[in-house]
């Protein structure tokens, strides 16, 4: 019991491991209305609720037709559905309706083929990835009480986005491709931050950082030679990563089609968003272990400045927010480069360069915080802060006593 | 001959962010080749006043001028003529020794312009220095070895690039007998070969006699005599500077108490 007091002690008198312990929950807690966006698209596409749908009668015999309309009159859905002639669901789609369904063949010969076509959103993909089960069973229940017999229905879905059309299962593969990819940000995120402390952090730790501040060395060179390193040794962390994830999915037969959909170009454009965000991360987690002594605090606090990687990855599940000016946020370049071949490229390298330039102001600011006495009393400097904010907004003595 | 002034301490006060006064403003000042001592009790100021003018801190107010640069204005250029080594000795656990004085001769000399055989030559001579065994510095990590080793280590390479100003705090403390007598002579050997400005601090009395030109007593924060340790002796009428230093001490008792 005394020994683990002591070691709880060890670990508490830490700041950084009170900012580890505080942190993740107010990160957590503000993606609540994220998640209440995934709740309320799900809910919108399992009502239908102001789903606006029309059936589109393209190669029927007068018998189904006349079925149809009877059925159509009857229904008790929350869609509203109109009933139109003709073939061109794209044509229709585009006027104003989230779902066409249409539909050939007769029921009277108990052979119907019904094609969905939803309009898709980026901003609410849930929405978007959820309609088509739920809209083809509405329909599929619909037509069937329609026959005495049952009809032998075949169900296509496609999904029209940003003016391109994709089969259902098309665009889930690429969602799927896209997570993969996206792992590989944190496969080089999360080593990167850690690294990036710990080449801090140890020159405290050992006692060299007065020596290394006091040789003719430019702070800037410090800097960089450091964000190098540890950009150098997390490329290599990821690469052993990303090795390994791809020898999984291919050993336990799972296709990621990943060719398919990136072309080499945004591969690169991709690789070169990870790096900018790596770089901004490696700069920040430099800069917060600047206020730590040890190792250890700088390790505990490095994976907080990952942490809002997450944040535009839930997005992509919530409905993303998609315009230049999300795009300029931090750690939005890699999204914007999976998203690549479902919104173009130009988002893609607007994000970048709004990343690129964000680590450099990072960079910027952690070079003058090198020049300045902050380098050498960092961790007595925090405390000073801590001690100032205690006094101010009395905060509960229980931390940092 | 008057021999340039190679650093300038004027007016110098420090008032740390939690409020503490390490320096009341003090003065002074070295020429070239001499070796300058710093004494006075612990809390006294003189790592402090290492600092400051090693460009790691910066004064509330005064001035630092080494071999006529700015140091807060221009800490870059400052740093290439300062080599220091701070209180509290330290050593890069995963490099062994010898790594390690290549990685810092080399870092050094490059500011200076210097060419390649220049830093190596320059690493044989801190090897030298060290007074270490080359297996125990080319084999071991800097994490293995005793404290004493590492301090030898940092005092090496000091001495080794000669800078116009070595800042050496308390470089004996923790050393062997033989080991603090061979770096006491060195210090002063180099000093005096090279003309290199040497500042130090220490607590043993009779290696601040035998090794400094001149000692500046610091108390709470303030220069309390300055002077040849002789002439000190000779002032207080004590047998060595020890003796000098306790009747100052009693003498000045409560100053700002
Ligand atoms: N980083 C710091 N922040 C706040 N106060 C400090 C800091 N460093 C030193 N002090 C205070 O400044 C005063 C002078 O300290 P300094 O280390 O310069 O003394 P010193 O003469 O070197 O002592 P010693 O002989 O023990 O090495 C002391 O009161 C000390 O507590
Ligand atoms: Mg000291």
């Amino acid at each position: 019991m005394k020994l683990l007091e002591k070691e709880i002690r060890v670990l508490m008198r830490e700041p950084m491991v009170i900012a580890m312990i505080v942190l993740p929950f107010i990160i957590y807690s503000s993606m609540a209305p994220f998640y209440s966006g995934i709740a309320e698209q799900t809910k919108e596409a399992v009502k239908l609720e102001g789903v606006k749908t029309a059936i589109l009668l393209c190669d029927v015999d007068k018998a189904t037709r006349l079925l149809l309309e009877t059925i159509v009159s009857r229904h008790k859905t929350n869609m509203t559905v109109d009933l139109l002639e003709g073939c061109n669901a794209i044509d229709v789609l585009v006027e104003g309706y989230d779902v066409v369904t249409l539909i050939n063949g007769s029921i009277l010969k108990r052979s119907l083929s019904m094609s969905l076509y939803i309009r898709g959103s980026i901003e609410k993909f849930t929405k978007t990835m959820a309609l088509p089960a739920t809209a083809s069973a509405v329909f599929t229940d619909l037509l069937a009480q329609g026959s005495e017999e049952k009809v032998n229905m075949t169900v296509k879905s496609y999904i029209y986005l940003n003016n391109k059309l994709y089969s259902f299962k098309e665009l889930s593969s690429i969602f799927n491709s896209s997570t993969v990819m996206i792992m590989a940000l944190f496969f080089i995120l999360f080593p990167a931050a850690s690294l990036g402390a710990v080449l801090i952090g140890a020159e405290r730790e050992e006692r060299m950082l007065d020596v290394l501040l006091s040789l003719p060395v430019r702070r800037r060179d410090i800097a960089l030679t450091k964000a190098t390193a540890a950009l150098i040794v997390s490329l290599l962390a990821a690469a052993s990563a990303i090795g390994g994830y791809i020898v999984m999915l291919t050993r336990s037969g799972l296709e990621v089609p990943f060719r398919f959909y990136f072309s080499t170009l945004d591969v690169a454009l991709y690789a070169v968003a990870l790096l900018s965000e790596a770089f901004f991360v490696v700069i920040l987690a430099m800069l917060i272990s600047i206020f730590t002594s040890t190792i250890r605090g700088a390790q505990a606090v490095a994976p907080i400045v990952a942490f809002p990687a997450l944040i535009p990855f839930f997005m992509l599940m919530t409905g993303f927010p998609l315009s230049y000016k999300t795009a300029v946020v931090p750690y939005m370049a890699s999204i914007y480069s999976v998203l690549a071949p479902l919104i173009g490229r130009d988002y893609a390298a607007v994000s970048i360069a709004a990343q690129f330039t964000e680590a450099l102001i990072a960079a910027i600011v952690f070079i003058k915080v090198l020049e300045s006495e902050i380098a050498v009393s960092g961790p007595e400097t925090l405390k000073q802060i801590v001690r100032k904010l205690k006094r101010r907004r009395k905060i509960s003595r229980v931390f940092l006593s | 001959m008057e021999r340039n002034v190679v650093v300038i301490v004027d007016r110098v006060e420090k008032v740390y962010p939690g409020g503490v006064r390490a320096l009341r403003g003090i003065s002074f000042s070295v020429r070239e080749g001499e070796i300058f001592g710093l004494v006075g009790p612990n809390g006294a100021g003189k790592t402090t006043a290492f600092r400051i003018i090693a460009s790691l801190i910066k004064p509330t107010s005064g001035k630092v001028v080494v071999d006529g640069v700015d140091v807060v204005a221009n800490p870059f250029e400052a740093r290439k003529r300062i080599a220091y080594v701070p209180e509290e000795v330290g050593g890069y656990r995963r490099l062994t020794g010898l790594e390690y004085l290549k990685f810092i001769v080399t870092t050094f000399l490059r500011a200076r312009g210097a060419p390649r055989e220049e830093a190596e030559k320059t690493v044989e001579e801190a090897v030298e220095l060290t007074g270490l065994p080359m297996e125990r510095l080319s084999k071991a990590k800097m994490g293995d070895y005793s404290k004493g080793m590492k301090r030898r280590l940092q005092v090496a390479w000091v001495l080794a690039v000669k800078p116009k100003l070595a800042i050496l705090d308390e470089p004996t403390t923790g050393l062997d007998v033989e080991a603090s007598y061979e770096l006491r002579h060195l210090i002063k050997e180099y000093s005096k070969r090279y003309g290199m400005t040497v500042l130090i601090s220490s607590h043993n009395m009779f290696e601040v006699e035998t090794v400094c030109d001149r000692v500046a007593l610091i108390k709470d924060g303030v220069i309390i005599d300055e002077g040849a340790p002789r002439e000190i002796i000779e002032k207080y009428d004590a047998v060595n500077l020890e003796d000098a230093y306790m009747k100052i001490l009693s003498s000045k008792k409560s100053v700002y108490s």
